[in-house]
């Protein structure tokens, strides 16, 4: 062994030693986030708020410890995730990490929470590998991922009566997942997929992939578009007298309230969506969005409250059995379910959380009685519509 | 993939407006390198920050389209000025390439100022009232505002091109870009004039930014997606060729809007390939002359 | 102090913080920090010397860290052979682009590249193997030389260390030697250096795949330590941060772009967790170092040692 090498180990020991009898002095949480960049809408300031009041609602401790809340912008690029995320987990004594906007980040994250024996807690990333080959004991996938945001709006409009589709898909991973999840789904109910456009990420104008879906006449425009594509793509639809149409009607497979306040109502009315999360829908969810608005001045995302329901369900486990032991604390949720807006949840031997969800329908400026009463629930969408069983082939933990 | 003739049509159409509107925004870029050697990658954000201006002077002040088409490219211009003055003028006399990686810092703060501040998911600006409606072709329904924009773009795409090559101030503006030491000889202020027609060029991004409001969604990101290609179809023109800017956008326009009927992951790469198939072999642009 | 004196105490002391940096900071921050100084020292190799400014040497770093991912998680490539193998591809890529771009110059050169990288980028997105937005997961980082673990940290960043002393002996090599002087000469009087019967197209294509090669070691070397390869190793704005760290540390200078990745690098993990607007500070490092500092900081630093030094007999000062 190199001279050099020992140093490292003795300086963590003296580190260690000097601390008498420490043990671990918090929880400690971190929200790596994107504050600066392009997700800093949908996710970002507002995550991290999310996670400090799920922190105070819970009272700020836990097993007489102390609970911690830190934050990071890894500003839209995955290797500066990956590199913070090791050093909160390696030097900082970092428990838990969410957010993470970023697919390759999440990914890469998930495995090092495996690797370290730390825990990760999939809150906004929505690719399907983190519990497929990517499944760890150390992680739950939160949040929807595509299968259940491009089933949800399939299941609750074909049961209404829609039966073909014309699809307009981001040329990115997550749009060829939709489609590989929509499509087949879609043959099974019984229904066709008359085309499906790829367009560049990026791109400000959608009239030409809106005027062809028009003229497929498919019963559903289905876009997956993210975040301002998809302003774009609607706003495009109205100007071009796509919609609104007695004929067609236009699902967003991915959408936050966020994206529906840029927009505007007159714009979006009518427009069918699946939210996880609606702050109007019940009562434990109105009380977080009331709280969240207080200080943030604008109700919160799915994306955000999805933070705040996955650190109020990790204290709470933690709790429960005692321990804070990341392996332990998933395996509890996998046993006994996990606690998230009122409700207790299954959690999958995959670590995929399951739980029903609604199709709301974006309200007209008429239909609006407050600032923020943006949505109306049209259908619910119960869990097995929602999420496609476990695949033993591709995540060892499921037998 | 089968396409029926209209449906083609109307795709078509599309991708002439679109490149109607290429036209307007490379017009800035043109006249500026015209001018002044210099790449102006700011651009891209003078055009946001005329889309917000317009958003601003509605939101804040209730000032409406109509105002905002006169007021905000006005804004815009005087924020170009102040940078021109301050900044951009000091790089003059360096390798050109400095003029490029300054204005490439420029957009960077610029855009990273307005997407800190506002954030990136877009504000929200109505079609004007006048402007509502549009055409039933049959094969498609034709927006006014789109009609609009390209009758917007035919007359600015006239006037800039008149100005340029038939009135005293662009023939002044030529010849103090050829030959700066004698135009000053007759007694003409050069940096004046340059500091002017840099405001010119600025001033119609910003015009362009108001264009766009009513139909892309006002966010801090939408000069940096758009600029690549503006860049593009000003290479392919011929850098301070008016003319090669309004041929090259327009055509870029259609050849944008085929790839989409046929290929459209490729649609926002389409237009480099023409790039380096025109710099190959005429490095300076279709209409271009060497510097 | 003669100028051989001054860089043999630099290089002693450069040796010996590599030795106990790992200790001071975090060991996988330091690999970032040396594998874009790689990058931007390889970069430096291209425009300051060959005067090629390229606005695509992302093509060059990202292409390599998809190859070498690929080919160490799928083919199973040991990790000498897959860092190589990177290198490779940073060579032949750099060698289709200066054969397409060589013969222009200045501006016009910069927008090939710029249209040139945007392909690759495109090329990035399609292709199944990159897996788009997900990248190349778990790349494995295997044994150097089937002995050394490279798991732990410290492993890895004394051989990341190893690789860019290696990178930058090369390029300094390269820099000082008459091929070097020749590439001076192009630069800066390409009519005269065209008179005297260079044939400046092949040198100057030397020196750009020269560069794409480097930047592919550097790429390449960065994807195996973090195990993961995305699109932002093949996005533009990676090509403007490269530009920015060469240019920030000093152009001219053999040692400025280290210095010039070393604080970019560092803005990035530092403010991460403040909540400033990152973004518009680079942009005013930028521009500041445009219009103040266009020798950066090692050549400020430089030119303000030669003024207060007392002039040696014979004039050694460049």
């Amino acid at each position: 062994m190199r001279p050099s090498r020992l140093l490292g180990p003795l300086a963590v020991l003296a580190a260690l030693t000097s601390v008498a009898a420490a043990g671990e002095k918090s929880v400690k949480i971190g929200v790596l986030t994107d504050l600066t960049s392009f997700a800093s809408t949908a996710m970002g300031p507002g995550s991290v708020l999310a996670g400090q009041l799920a922190v105070e609602h819970f009272g700020g401790k836990v097993l007489g410890k102390p609970v911690e809340l830190i934050s990071a912008d890894m500003q839209s690029k995955p290797d500066l995730a990956v590199q913070i995320a090791r050093r909160w987990y390696e030097a900082e004594n970092v428990d838990l990490i969410v957010d993470v906007p970023a697919s390759a980040a999440a990914i890469a994250i998930q495995a090092m929470a495996t690797e370290k024996d730390k825990l990760f807690m999939a809150t906004v990333a929505a690719t399907p590998v983190l519990t497929l080959k990517g499944c760890s004991p150390n992680a739950v996938h939160w949040v929807n991922n595509t299968s259940s945001l491009a089933r949800s709006p399939v299941s609750a409009l074909m049961a209404d009566g829609a039966k073909t589709w014309f699809l307009i898909m981001p040329d990115y991973q997550i749009g060829k997942d939709l489609v590989a999840e929509a499509t087949p789904f879609i043959e099974q109910l019984g229904g066709r997929v008359l085309d499906v456009v790829y367009f560049p990420t990026g791109t400000g104008d959608f009239t030409q992939y809106l005027l062809r879906a028009q003229a497929s006449g498919a019963d559903v425009i289905g876009a997956g578009a993210i975040g301002l594509d998809l302003s774009n793509l609607i706003k495009q639809a109205v100007e071009f007298n796509i919609l609104p149409s007695s004929k067609q009607r236009l699902a967003a497979f991915v959408l936050n309230l966020s994206d529906v306040h840029a927009v505007g109502l007159q714009t979006m009315q009518g427009i069918y969506v699946m939210q996880e999360y609606y702050w109007d829908r019940n009562d434990v969810m109105r009380a977080f969005g009331k709280a969240f608005f207080a200080r943030f001045n604008r109700m919160p995302n799915f994306t955000h409250s999805s933070n705040y329901s996955a650190i109020t369900a990790y204290l709470k486990t933690v709790q429960d059995i005692g321990t804070d032991d990341p392996k332990k604390v998933v395996a509890r949720m996998k046993e006994v379910g996990a606690p998230r807006w009122g409700e207790q949840v299954k959690v999958r031997a995959d670590g995929r959380v399951l739980f029903n969800a609604d199709l709301y329908r974006v309200k007209a400026p008429s239909e609006s009685k407050e600032p923020w009463d943006y949505l109306k629930p049209v259908a619910a969408i119960p869990i097995d519509k929602m999420f496609p069983p476990a695949d033993p082939s591709q995540c060892s933990l499921v037998r | 993939m089968t396409m029926s003739l209209p449906v083609l049509s109307g795709q078509l159409l599309v991708g002439l407006i679109n490149g109607s509107f290429y036209a307007i925004l490379s017009l800035g870029l043109s006249i500026i390198f015209g001018l002044l050697g210099i790449v102006n990658l700011t651009q891209g954000a003078f055009y946001m920050v005329g889309a917000f201006f317009a958003w601003m002077l509605l939101q804040w002040l209730g000032v409406g389209y109509w105002g905002a088409l006169i007021l905000a490219p006005l804004g815009v211009a005087a924020i170009g000025v102040i940078l021109e003055l301050l900044l951009i003028r000091r790089v003059y006399r360096l390798d050109h390439s400095y003029g490029l990686l300054l204005t490439f810092g420029l957009l960077l703060i610029i855009q990273g100022s307005f997407v800190y501040i506002f954030g990136t998911a877009g504000q929200p600006y109505p079609i004007p009232d006048e402007l509502r409606g549009g055409y039933n072709l049959g094969f498609m329904f034709l927006p006014k505002y789109r009609v609009w924009v390209v009758v917007v773009a035919l007359g600015l795409c006239f006037a800039t091109w008149y100005s340029i090559e038939r009135t005293w101030l662009g023939r002044t503006l030529r010849a103090a870009t050829e030959k700066p030491a004698l135009t000053r000889a007759f007694g003409i202020n050069v940096p004046r004039l340059v500091t002017v027609g840099f405001g010119l060029g600025v001033g119609l991004s910003g015009l362009a930014g108001v264009l766009a409001a009513p139909i892309y969604a006002v966010s801090p990101l939408m000069g940096a997606d758009i600029i690549i290609v503006v860049f593009a179809v000003v290479v392919i023109g011929g850098m301070g060729s008016i003319l090669g800017s309004i041929v090259s956008g327009v055509s870029l326009g259609l050849l944008e809007g085929l790839t989409k009927v046929v290929y459209p992951q490729a649609s926002s790469s389409v237009i480099f390939v023409m790039m380096i198939l025109v710099l190959l072999v005429k490095p300076t642009g279709l209409f271009g002359w060497e510097k | 102090m003669s100028d051989g004196r001054t860089k043999l105490t630099l290089a002693i002391l450069g040796i010996i913080v590599i030795l106990i940096a790992p200790h001071l900071f975090y060991p996988l921050f330091l690999v970032k920090v040396i594998c874009f100084a790689l990058f931007a020292c390889a970069f430096k190799l291209a425009m300051g010397t060959a005067g090629l400014l390229s606005f695509g040497h992302a093509a060059f770093f990202g292409g390599a860290a998809y190859v070498a991912a690929h080919v160490a998680k799928v083919w199973g490539f040991p990790f000498e052979l897959a860092v190589l193998a990177g290198a490779a591809s940073g060579a032949l890529l750099g060698l289709a682009f200066g054969v397409i771009s060589i013969r222009r110059h200045g501006i016009y050169f910069a927008m090939i590249t710029l249209a040139l990288a945007q392909l690759v980028y495109f090329v990035a997105v399609q292709a199944p193997f990159t897996h788009s937005e997900d990248g190349i997961q778990g790349v494995p980082r295997g044994h150097l030389f089937g002995l050394v673990d490279l798991s732990g940290a410290y492993a890895m960043y004394y051989t990341s260390a190893g690789i860019f002393v290696i990178g930058f002996l090369i390029i300094a090599r390269i820099i000082h030697s008459p091929f070097g002087k020749i590439l001076d000469a192009i630069r800066e009087d390409p009519a005269r250096a065209l008179s005297l019967g260079y044939d400046i197209d092949r040198f100057r294509l030397l020196a750009f795949v020269l560069s794409a090669a480097l930047s592919g070691l550097a790429g390449a070397t960065k994807t195996i330590a973090f195990q993961f390869a995305s699109l932002t190793d093949v996005h533009w704005a990676t090509s403007g941060d490269v530009i920015l760290m060469a240019l920030l540390g000093g152009i001219g200078t053999t040692f400025g772009p280290v210095v010039g990745a070393i604080v970019i690098v560092s803005l990035d993990e530092f403010l991460a967790d403040s909540g400033l607007p990152i973004q518009p500070i680079i942009g005013t490092i930028f521009v500041l170092c445009i219009l103040l500092f266009r020798n950066g900081v090692v050549g400020t630093l430089e030119r303000w040692l030669k003024h207060s030094a007392p002039k040696q007999a014979g004039g050694l000062t460049a």
